[in-house]
């Protein structure tokens, strides 16, 4: 266990709402007893759910942005408040992230130059023409000419062009991790493609993403191992090809059969049935010990409200699911 | 099949500083009655804009230099607007992008509903809100949803209630923006299939826009290719997926996801901007067919098989 890269041990997050006095204090479980673990060989990690299920949660945690309430998150065997605390440098070298939406992250007054020299100042990267010289190789690799790119602002730019600035960057600082959270949700089709090539040429650089998505599509695509998350429960992992060609929790199975196939000859064959009495938008406040998915399920048995099951591990995938004890 | 909306050279410009921003610049198309027509294009290449010029509903500085709209023999963008608004909704709706986010949030379902049922017609409350229960019921939601606040329904939901208000009066055309964006996959599966429910049970003839090919490759009849303020190809669905013409309808499909198949092409090169489209062909600078006629000259789309018709000098057309 302790040579893996990043790992989650029994992680839970609460966020409490605040209120006046006491109406309306209520908590919020975010994540409950999440645990997994990225190996220490470079792979790619997809973590699917959909929105308010978590995952960008994990992203604050694996940041160091937010604290678990309970559980530890180990990063090479050490805890990250203890990597923050005492090597905050070499933690945020080594772990690095790409945020979802290319037009937020740039400062509108800078250059977009200064993203990349900024990295180069702060990690001692370079320095003069050598850094110039980094600079290039990097906007190279990730597709772009750097005549057209450097010297401009980020409002001349287009989202794709941005977000592979971002990729540059960390080409140019080759962390260890990379965090992704939700990367191309904001790109068109034609540059998706191309976006995630270039996390599985990182792979072969030693540098192991972290995929945040809600499209099982992409991950299905990049990622070596998948994790399923639902209201801040893991319910599904395994490897891609397991977990896609042979889903196990009924979660899992539930998405596939509703993400539509661009093929008119494979047109979904059944409705989805919507029970008209559970219209109410669940609010993510309950705090009940049982299945989240319990509410949706077809299968939902009685103990599956109020307990949760252990992971069972079925040919290469876990599920937790009481199917399957 | 009967035409029932015919767009002719539709321009659709934005004044900027720099110059007028062509977001739609010369689309010709027909709608038939009773089908359902997608529009399918990646980000910016004026899906949305084409819809709301058809609709009129830009403001400033949008402008249309030029264009004709057809609808049952009357040439809606010369109409006064006091004309053309008592089309809208009884005759062509819209369910905008987003419109999850575009209930008022203090206001009940059921008010805003009413209100934009009596805004266009003259009929009493009490028969409005029969109209607003019939078309919630139509698509599958329970009447108590009319006394509920916005928030207290799943994005999925309101985006159901939008689709509900379109329907309300009984329009012949609904226009829908894309309506499943940003929703979960079980709620875009039934909001799919809700639309679908709209042709199917009610003969209303529906557009939609989107720019994932997949929701159109599961409810549309025939589908239009939208790239730089243009339409490049126009097919049935199964004549598009099976075997596209155009270079960049063949990109684009490579391009996307699937659970199906674990390859994945992008295309190289970037979208062009609106205030200067390249010359020729406008998808040259990306394209890997290209020819020396495509950067001097503009295909024109003209019909290459019944139904089937693309913009591109592989298949002719100098």
């Amino acid at each position: 266990m302790n040579d893996s890269l990043l790992t989650f041990q029994n992680v839970s997050k609460v966020f409490r709402r605040v209120g006046f006095g006491f109406l309306g204090r209520s908590t919020v479980q975010a994540l409950k007893d999440v645990s997994f673990s990225l190996s220490s060989e470079p792979e790619v990690l997809a973590l699917v759910g959909e929105s308010g299920s978590g995952k960008s949660t994990i992203c604050r945690l694996i940041l160091g942005l937010e604290e678990p309430t309970s559980g530890e998150i180990l990063y090479k065997g050490r805890s990250i408040s203890d990597w923050l605390k005492n090597n905050k440098k070499e933690y945020i070298r080594e772990v690095q992230i790409i945020f979802q939406d290319p037009y937020e992250v740039y400062n509108p007054f800078y250059r977009v130059d200064r993203v990349l020299w900024m990295a180069i100042e702060k990690f001692n990267i370079a320095s003069g023409s050598e850094a110039e010289r980094l600079i290039y190789e990097s906007l190279e690799a990730v597709g772009l000419r750097p005549r057209e790119i450097l010297g401009r602002y980020p409002h001349q730019l287009s989202g794709g062009e941005r977000q592979r600035i971002m990729l540059s960057r960390i080409y140019l600082i080759k962390p260890r991790l990379l965090v992704a959270d939700e990367p191309v949700s904001m790109l068109d089709a034609s540059l998706r493609a191309i976006f995630l090539d270039h996390l599985r040429e990182f792979k072969k650089l030693g540098i192991s993403s972290f995929y945040i998505t809600h499209d099982l599509n992409t991950a299905y695509y990049i990622a070596d191992r998948i994790m399923i998350i639902y209201s801040g429960r893991i319910l599904e992992r395994g490897p891609t090809e397991d977990v896609i060609k042979n889903p196990l929790h009924p979660y899992t199975k539930m998405l596939i059969t509703s993400i539509p196939v661009p093929d008119p000859n494979k047109r979904w064959q059944d409705r989805v049935v919507i029970d008209v009495t559970k219209l109410q938008k669940v609010s993510g406040g309950e705090t009940a010990d049982g299945c989240p998915f319990y509410n949706r399920c077809q299968f939902a048995m009685d103990k599956c409200e109020n307990n949760f099951p252990i992971t069972k591990r079925v040919n290469n995938q876990e599920v937790n699911c009481f199917l399957y004890e | 099949m009967n035409t029932i909306l015919e767009v002719e050279n539709l321009k659709v410009y934005f004044k900027t500083i720099l110059g007028d921003a062509k977001s739609v610049d010369g689309v010709s198309l027909k709608v038939f009655e009773g089908e359902i027509l997608g529009i399918a294009g990646e980000s910016g290449c004026g899906k949305s804009t084409l819809v709301e010029g058809v609709l009129k509903i830009y403001k400033p500085p949008c402008y249309i230099p030029e264009g004709k709209v057809y609808y049952k023999g009357i040439e809606l963008l010369s109409l006064p607007e006091e004309e053309f608004r008592r089309l809208r909704w009884k005759e062509l709706s819209y369910v905008p992008q987003g419109s999850m986010n575009s209930l008022n949030p203090v206001i009940k379902i059921e008010e805003q509903m009413i209100d934009g049922i009596m805004s266009h017609t003259d009929i009493s409350y009490r028969e409005a809100k029969e109209l607003a229960l019939s078309a919630l019921n139509s698509v599958g939601m329970p009447p108590d949803v009319l006394e509920m606040y916005p928030h207290e329904l799943s994005g999925g939901m309101r985006q159901r209630v939008c689709i509900a208000m379109s329907i309300c009066l009984n329009p012949k055309i609904v226009f829908a923006d894309e309506p499943i964006t940003g929703l979960d996959v079980v709620m875009q599966k039934l909001n799919l299939q809700t639309l679908g429910d709209l042709r199917d049970r009610f003969g209303i003839t529906v557009v939609m826009v989107a720019h994932d090919m997949a929701c159109h490759a599961e409810i549309c009849d025939r589908i239009c290719i939208m790239y730089a303020g243009k339409i490049l190809e126009v097919g049935s669905t199964f004549d598009i997926f099976s075997d596209p013409l155009h270079p960049y309808t063949k990109g684009l499909l490579s391009a996307v996801p699937s659970l199906e198949k674990r390859e994945l092409k992008g295309i190289p090169g970037l979208a062009p901007s609106p205030l200067e489209w390249p010359s020729g062909c406008r998808f040259h600078p990306r394209c890997s067919y290209k020819m020396k006629i495509c950067e001097e000259q503009e295909p024109i789309l003209k019909e290459v098989q019944p139904g089937r018709s693309v913009a591109c000098f592989l298949y002719g057309g100098e």
